[in-house]
């Protein structure tokens, strides 16, 4: 039976991290938005590490909260650990990341998908996208045949299309956290003519608080202050739980190995392709096989439970060999465990098909964000869903779309990497894949996207404004300190006192500032125009003092770097047709489409020589046009 | 080998040149880069360009975003005169700093000629020139333009061109003046299909060449560096995005050390370049021939007379020798190889196998055959296999047998005829060797100007991993180290044709175990 339920402006399909944020974007936006889910008590749900942000995690999360999403708030509210990674390693890499009470999220982002003005939440599998007949999207059916009409549908389906779940011997079609899988959406896709690609990931076991001994590990404690993620919390006050330290052993080696020919990812059960960031531990034991432990860390799941996640023991080994090796770890030797390991293998798209604006090139108004892109992780997923949402929502109301540049944000490389090269494996952002990182920090996240924020519409006025406020407040802080000049004599007092060398002449607190050891905090004691400002400030005004040489060159860099990336491409190119380029450059462009020269200096197999053809025939095409 | 210039033919120099310039004469425009008065003469594929005259057209708008580029622009050897041509909004900034004339450049008048001496950072002279001046946008390119004439031959021109790079100029990349010129509203649209089809067809002759280069020692040792540098980078990369592995962590002090180390076999690299002996791997030669035919006779003689030998170096299999020698400024690489005939021994067949390849790898071949064997069938396959590859024939031991047969097979007219073990025929090969060169039949060019564009990127490395490790030792963190290692690791890739990004997270991957 079929019958029409419904009008959206915008269905969401699936109420994960990306679906989340995407509905909350486009009903915050105005549009009429309804999210499915498989299960109402899943939504916002962590299948795997109780945990948000981390190194380039944690500044995805920044960049969410700077444009107005979720994602930062939800974790504020509901952490119960924190720390700030790399303090020592440089300011770009400082990275937020927190201990998350698993229920306590759901709760939060579920409340706020709840209390959204304009957005629905309904529990249904989506079991079909309709397109008309020239592939644009004009609505959804679910498995209780209810059609809602739609503009335009998003696909945030992270792990659960055609998803199976593996442990040794035993597989079994199954979503993640004993949920069930989305069987139909996959075929629905296939016969639309959309590519599908196979991809795996594991997690690890879930054990009792009650049967660690914690005394024989190392205790990891959270760093006080705590540090928010979202520009908008002021403080966080909590009593922080600990994560613990252990490692495997040469008996937990020994079990493993001696057991490999039950594994399915060496006996070729499992055909998706892994990622090579989150081995399971028979990999690691095989591929590292001279090292003589790896680490282990046991994190708490939240407040209300007991259940702790074994970190470092993702696993596809058969749940026999999983108790034994488990109980050769120091701490865990009478480990009850509450969930086993598991394998699990999906669905997902190839996103080459994707624009820049995460919308199908071939299929009008459909949108995918998330793990069905081939990505991996909360953040990476609420990324772009957050950057789905805005951009459905602007084709709503025929705005042009949004796409963060790769010299912008941490959300610009994933986006660009993800659409321009495609994957091969689950996605996880890291530091090494941006070419600007000193420029996209997590302290100036908002200096660099929330003047966006406001204009997309995200961000209020009221936060617009102590924005302005705080970046006027940084340059005339900045130009002050370069004026600022010292007398010898009042700074030498304080260099000696730092055992640094004196200086001859007078030197402005800009320069004195940028020498090694001096922090922003101390110049006070010599400075008493230093204004009074709270410490995200302070730091603010640290880093870009101090690292202004560094800034200044990436900053030429990206200045060139541009030039490419604002000479645009028409989608009605037929590079096919353009002789002078290489067969495996016309193909490669053909189906990437990329909308910049830049875009398409990034697609592999499009060499230098390649852009060079692509520039004259630009320019012949401009001409003939005139 | 240096031209004396005197006040008569100086005026010669400079009519000669001008008759040269594009400017001057509209249907050469396509040929003066690099190599391109070959490409008119082998009637390739560009046709005459119809140049719009420049006071018709307005000023395009594509001068955003373009470097200053240069490059030889004439092809190498002939007349005793090379031409480096830079173009672009830096061209005159740069010829001030490294031109001196007596004058102030700016004053200098555009469109003239102007004597005068390229010098390097430490003010010592490092040709005698002329210098034309042209500002834009009457210009091939529509840019400002500096063409240096100075003395042919590979040393001095790659001098002046590595000179012209360290003040700001970057290569310019296969068929960009054309592509400038293009761009720039210089060529008529119609000529836009032809302009392609020389970016890439001089791509794929540059990537040759490039390719060949990196398979010797020198590609090798950059490639190494290299990848010495990923593994740096690694190390840092696995420790700042898995800070919480502790094992896998490395120090900021560690890291400026292996720095350090990977900067000092940068500069070994820098002063080899300088001091030209990687220039000197040059062009490679390949003697083949039947067995005992007198290979290895001919290079005893050529050895024998200590043609500016640099060094002997025994090669990869045992039977192969390499001899490095300058052939009146040009860096040769003499190969000689096993005789090639049909065998069963294993390790001969080897050898053969081995020469065989060098055949392929070669860009000229001196094949030595042998007259008192007469024109047997193994003589006949080898003139067969090797007639389409540019090869100087030689018949020797002539003394014992007249060798008319195997000529007359060969059907050319200059084959040499010789007794090399009286060195009877030694000079005439190497003449023709010469002249195979400087007629440009032979591509000694596109190798000497990788060499000069590798040279550039090596420099920006070293300076980089300079920075690097200025700052490991300043403020100590590993992050702000990365950034200047990674554009060091880019840089040396712009050689080796290797991007870091990907590179360094599957080093990370590959090495460390990390992840949940």
């Amino acid at each position: 039976m079929e019958y029409i339920a419904g009008k959206y402006d915008i269905v969401i399909i699936g109420a994960g991290h990306a679906g989340c944020e995407a509905a909350l974007s486009a009903a915050r936006l105005g549009c009429s938005t309804v999210v499915f889910t498989l299960n109402i008590d899943s939504v916002a749900n962590m299948p795997c590490n109780p945990s948000i942000g981390g190194t380039a995690k944690g500044h995805l999360v920044r960049e969410i909260d700077a444009l107005g999403g979720q994602m930062g708030k939800a974790a504020d509210a509901t952490l119960i650990q924190s720390r700030m990674l790399n303090k020592a390693k440089g300011p770009a890499v400082h990275s937020l990341r927190a201990q998350i009470d698993r229920r306590a999220y759901q709760e939060e982002m579920k409340k706020n998908l709840e209390e959204q003005k304009n957005l629905d939440l309904k529990q249904a599998e989506v079991t079909e996208v309709i397109f008309d007949k020239n592939k644009k999207v004009i609505g959804v059916k679910t498995h209780t045949g209810a059609v809602f009409n739609c503009n335009c549908a998003i696909i945030c389906s992270g792990t659960y299309l055609k998803s199976r779940i593996i442990i040794g011997e035993v597989n079994y079609p199954g979503g993640p956290d004993g949920l069930f899988p989305g069987n139909e959406l996959s075929n629905c896709l296939l016969k639309a003519g959309i590519e599908l690609m196979r991809f795996k990931t594991g997690t690890p076991a879930r054990i009792h608080r009650n049967s660690i001994n914690f005394s024989a590990m190392e205790e990891q404690k959270g760093d006080e202050p705590i540090v928010p993620f979202s520009f908008e919390t002021e403080k966080i006050e909590i009593k922080q739980k600990s994560c613990y330290l252990t490692y495997t052993n040469g008996k937990t080696h020994e079990v493993i190995r001696a057991n490999l020919d039950r594994s399915p990812l060496f006996g070729g059960e499992i055909n998706g392709v892994g990622p090579r960031y989150c081995p399971s531990i028979e990999d690691k034991v095989v591929r590292f096989s001279d090292k003589p432990r790896h680490q282990i860390f046991i994190e708490p799941m939240g407040l209300n439970t007991r259940e702790m996640y074994v970190q470092g023991m993702s696993s596809s080994l058969p749940e026999d060999i999983q108790e034994k090796m488990l109980k050769t770890i120091k701490g865990l030797e009478r480990a009850k465990t509450m969930r086993t390991a598991y394998a699990i293998e999906y669905d997902c798209i190839n996103p080459l098909q994707l624009k820049s604006s995460l919308e199908f090139k071939n299929y009008e108004g459909l949108y995918s964000a998330g793990q069905s892109n081939g990505s991996s992780g909360y953040e990476e997923a609420g990324a772009q869903g957050l950057m789905a949402g805005i951009n459905a929502s602007r084709k709503v109301m025929s705005k042009k779309p949004v796409a963060l540049g790769r010299a912008e944000a941490y959300i610009g490389v994933l986006i660009d990497d993800l659409v321009t090269k495609g994957t091969n494996e689950p996605y996880r952002m890291m530091t090494s894949r941006s070419e600007y990182r000193l420029l996209l920090r997590q302290d100036n996240a908002d200096m660099r996207l929330t003047a966006q924020g406001y204009e997309i519409g995200l961000i209020s006025e009221g936060r617009y404004i102590e924005f302005l406020n705080k970046k006027e407040f940084i340059k005339n802080e900045l130009q002050r300190l370069k004026k600022k000049i010292f007398p010898p004599l009042k700074v030498n007092a304080f260099l000696t006192k730092k055992g640094a060398n004196e200086v001859k002449s007078g030197i402005s607190a800009d320069a004195l500032l940028k020498r090694p050891g001096v922090s922003y905090r101390e110049l006070k004691s010599i400075d008493s125009d230093v204004p009074e400002c709270n410490s995200v400030y302070e730091e603010a005004i640290e880093v870009m003092c101090k690292y202004e040489g560094y800034l200044k060159r990436q900053k030429q860099q990206v200045e060139r770097f541009e030039k490419n990336e604002k000479k645009f491409l028409s989608d009605s190119i037929i590079y096919s047709k353009i002789g002078g380029l290489r067969i495996e450059a016309r193909q490669k462009l053909d189906a990437v489409k990329p909308c910049s020269v830049g875009q398409a200096s990034r697609i592999s197999g499009v060499s230098p020589s390649d852009i060079n053809v692509l520039l004259i025939y630009l320019e012949q095409r401009r001409r003939k046009r005139k | 080998m240096f031209l004396q210039l005197n006040i008569n033919n100086k005026k010669a120099v400079v009519k000669g040149l001008l008759t040269q310039q594009p400017f001057f004469k509209p249907n050469k425009h396509f040929v003066s880069e690099k190599t391109g008065i070959r490409h008119l003469s082998s009637g390739t594929n560009m046709p005459k360009a119809r140049i719009r005259s420049w006071n018709k057209q307005k000023q395009e708008v594509h001068m955003d975003g373009f470097n200053t580029i240069a490059a030889i622009s004439t092809p190498p050897g002939t007349g005793g005169i090379s031409c480096v041509r830079m173009s672009g909004e830096k061209a005159f900034e740069i010829a001030s700093r490294i031109f001196r004339c007596g004058k102030n450049f700016k004053l200098l008048q555009s469109h003239s000629v102007t004597y005068g001496k390229i010098v390097n950072e430490k003010n010592e002279t490092i040709d005698e020139v002329l210098v034309l001046k042209m500002k834009k946008p009457r210009t091939y390119t529509r840019e400002d333009v500096v063409e240096i004439n100075c003395h042919g031959g590979t040393v001095v021109t790659h001098k002046i061109l590595e000179r012209v790079f360290s003040e700001g100029a970057v290569p310019a990349q296969p068929g960009e003046f054309t592509k400038r010129a293009f761009l720039n509203g210089r060529i008529d649209l119609s000529q836009a299909e032809a302009v392609m089809d020389l970016i890439n067809s001089k791509t794929k002759k540059s990537e040759k060449s490039a390719a060949i280069q990196l398979e010797g020692r020198t590609g090798n040792k950059i490639k190494k560096i290299r990848q010495r540098i990923i593994f740096l980078l690694s190390h840092i990369g696995v420790s700042i995005d898995y800070p919480e592995y502790e094992d896998d962590k490395i120090a900021t002090s560690a890291a400026v050390e292996e720095a350090m180390l990977i900067e000092s076999q940068l500069f070994e690299l820098v002063e080899n370049y300088e001091t030209g002996r990687i220039l000197r791997e040059g062009l490679n030669i390949a003697v083949l021939g039947p067995p005992n035919a007198g290979k290895s006779t001919f290079i005893n003689m050529v050895t024998g007379e200590e043609k500016a030998i640099v060094t002997h170096i025994p090669g990869t299999t045992r039977d192969v020798l390499e001899v490095q020698f300058s052939l009146k400024g040009y860096p040769i690489i003499l190969h000689d190889t096993a005789g090639i005939r049909q065998t069963d021994d294993f390790i001969e067949k080897l050898g053969v196998e081995k020469s065989l390849a060098l055949k392929e790898k070669s860009e000229l071949i001196i094949l030595i055959l042998d007259a008192a064997r007469g024109l047997d069938e193994e003589t006949k396959n080898l003139i067969d296999q090797i007639k389409k590859k540019e090869t100087v024939f030689v018949v020797n031991k002539t003394d014992m047998k007249d060798g008319n047969d195997i000529v007359e097979y060969i059907g050319l007219k200059n084959v040499i005829k010789g007794i090399l073990s009286n060195d009877f025929g030694t000079d005439e090969i190497l003449d023709a060797v010469y002249s195979r060169i400087t007629k440009g039949s032979v591509d000694i060019g596109d190798i000497a100007v990788t060499n000069a564009r590798h040279k550039l990127h090596i420099d920006k490395a070293l300076e980089a991993v300079g920075k690097a490790v200025e700052t490991g030792k300043s403020n100590a963190f590993l992050d702000l180290m990365s950034v200047d290692l990674t554009t060091a690791a880019e840089e040396l890739g712009k050689i080796t044709g290797e991007s870091a990004g990907e590179d360094i997270i599957r080093t990370i991957f590959e090495r460390f175990c990390v992840g949940k």
